[in-house]
This record gives structure tokens, sequence and C-alpha cells, in this order.
């Protein structure tokens, strides 16, 4: 079974359709899930920006992360259980659009880089968790995560704007 | 009164800026996604400051504070977004003006502009003792929801 078939499947399924056709819930669940980009990606960019050093120096970097992280969680949460239920209505227009492609790659590189950040330099981070400049690899992965943020945004509009 | 605008619409629509962005074929796609980024960043520093005004965020940090360094970020994404506004709006100025979603986008986007400059950033610039808590939090929560109407309206122009 190839992830055409998959896709193919998904497409045809009665909830997709009927997702696909609705007057009021596929423009509903589109709204949330630009709007709630604010409450993941627009909270992520400020723990990011700490651990880059370049804003709120003067606060420990869990002080900024621990407070935001219920917030960005359900954020990320509505950003992501909408974003499914997109890809579940137009599953086999998103297989032909590069940029759904580009978007899904990306996204696995930001999990990957948040994975990475929390097993290895995030372990330590006792040393460092008052200094106004963490260490470059935890500055490395806060830019890696702003970059990455940024392009999923830039797929994910130009994606629905080719479809 | 509406009505009476719709000449300066389609004036502002067949300027040269007008009708380049129509006939690029990237412009306007771009404009889209730089105002989605801008408003992303904007949105991002609403949400940081309303949350440290409800004591929720960077209790260590003043809200004062807080506000000053958020300030260049906000006014950054703001103008992004503004701007890539006008210029999604200059290319189809009279669809914009039939548009309800438009006129409900623009009703709030005074309203948010007012309690974001006149309320949100005074309170939280302010002596702590100046405001009683209770209005500063109202003052945040009626911002909050302002700027998200005016998200929501401005999703819902393309769909009418």
């Amino acid at each position: 079974m190839s992830i055409n078939d998959i896709f193919q499947y998904i497409d045809a399924t009665h909830s997709s359709t009927a997702l696909r056709e609705s007057y009021n819930v596929f423009p509903i669940v589109e709204g949330t899930h630009v709007i709630s980009l604010a409450l993941s990606v627009g909270l992520v960019i400020w723990f990011d920006l700490r651990l880059a050093g370049w804003i709120l120096r003067d606060q420990p970097v869990s002080a900024v992360f621990r407070p935001l992280r219920p917030f960005m969680l359900a954020g990320f949460g509505l950003t992501f259980v909408t974003g499914a239920m997109l890809f579940w209505a137009m599953a086999l227009r998103c297989y032909g659009s590069p940029f759904f492609w580009a978007k899904m790659i990306m996204l696995v590189l930001a999990g990957v880089n948040v994975m990475v950040y929390h097993v290895t330099i995030d372990r330590r981070r006792t040393e460092w968790d008052e200094t106004p400049f963490p260490p470059v690899q935890a500055r490395i992965a806060g830019l890696v995560s702003l970059t990455l943020w940024v392009g999923i945004i830039a797929a994910g509009r130009l994606m629905a704007y080719f479809l | 009164m509406w009505d009476r605008l719709y000449p300066y619409f389609l004036w502002i629509e067949n300027t040269r800026l007008g009708h380049g962005i129509r006939e690029s074929k990237w412009a306007f796609t771009l404009a889209e996604v730089f105002h989605l980024l801008g408003l992303t960043l904007f949105l991002g520093t609403v949400l940081i400051l309303a949350l440290r005004l409800f004591g929720f965020v960077l209790q260590g940090k003043s809200v004062a504070g807080t506000a000053r360094e958020l300030m260049p970020w906000s006014i950054a994404g703001l103008t992004i977004t503004v701007l890539t506004g006008t210029l999604l709006f200059t290319s189809e100025a009279t669809k914009c003006w039939g548009n309800v979603a438009f006129r409900y986008k623009m009703l709030f986007l005074s309203l948010a502009l007012l309690f974001q400059f006149a309320g949100l950033q005074r309170v939280a610039r302010a002596d702590e003792q100046r405001f009683h808590p209770l209005a500063s939090k109202a003052t945040a929560l009626v911002t909050v929801f302002l700027w998200f109407g005016v998200a929501a309206a401005g999703r819902a122009i393309a769909f009418f």
C-alpha cells in the first residue's frame, strides 16, 4: 500500500467528503487553524528568542519557558487538531502539493530539533539557566526553531493558495 | 455613508500599485504570507503582555518592563501586518467595499488599535498602583478579544 493509496482512501471516506463540502464547518476549522497560530507559534517565538539570547536576558530561561508551556501546548493542540482535520478533508490535493510536503518535512525537523534540545543541552540547563546568552547549542536550537516556524507558516499559506 | 466611499475604493484599486499587485503572479501571495507572519508575531506579543498582566507568566519581571521589552517586536509585527494588509486591500478594494466581513474587520481594527494604545499599553506602563488590577485585567481581556475578532473577520473576508 503506497502513500498515495492511503491518501486516496482518506479522501474517499465519508467524513472527508462531509468536511470538504460543509458550508460552515470547513471555514470554522480553517479559521481556527490560522488564528490558533498566535497561541502556538506566537508564544513559542518568545522561548526561541530567549534561547537565542535576543530578549528577556534578565530572566532565567526556565522562567520564560515554564509558565508559557501550558498555553503553548493548548495552542499547538488546537493547531494540530484543526490542521489534521483540514488534511483529512483535502488529502488528495495535499498529496499533489509540493508546499504540503515541504511543510511536513519542516514539521518533522522542528520536532527533531525539540527532541535533540531536550535530550542534550537542556539536560545541563541548571548550569546556564540564568546566563543572558545561553550556550551555542541552545542558541542554535532557538534559531533553528524560529526559522522552521517561519517556513512552516509560509508553506502552509502557499499550500492553501495553490490547492 | 459607506456608499459615498465607493469612488475612493475604486480609485485605490485603479492606482498603479493596485494594478501591479493584481498582475504580478507572486505579489498577492507573498503579501498574504507576510501578513500572516506579522500577525503571528504581533498577536504573540499582545498575548504575552495580557498573560503578564494576569500574573500567569514572567512574574520575575515588572509589567512595565515586560511591556517595554516587547514594544519593538510588537511594533514590528503590527507594521508588517498593516503594510501587507494595505497592499492586499489596494489590489481588491472594491471587493472589500462590498464585503461584510471587511466592514466588521475595520470596525474591530479601529477598536482594537484604540484599546491597544490607549488601553493595554497605558495600563501596562503605568505605576502598578495607578489602575485597579481588575480594570487592567479587563482592559487586557477586551484588547485580546478585539484582536482575535480582527483576525477572525479578516479570515472571513475570503469566505464571502
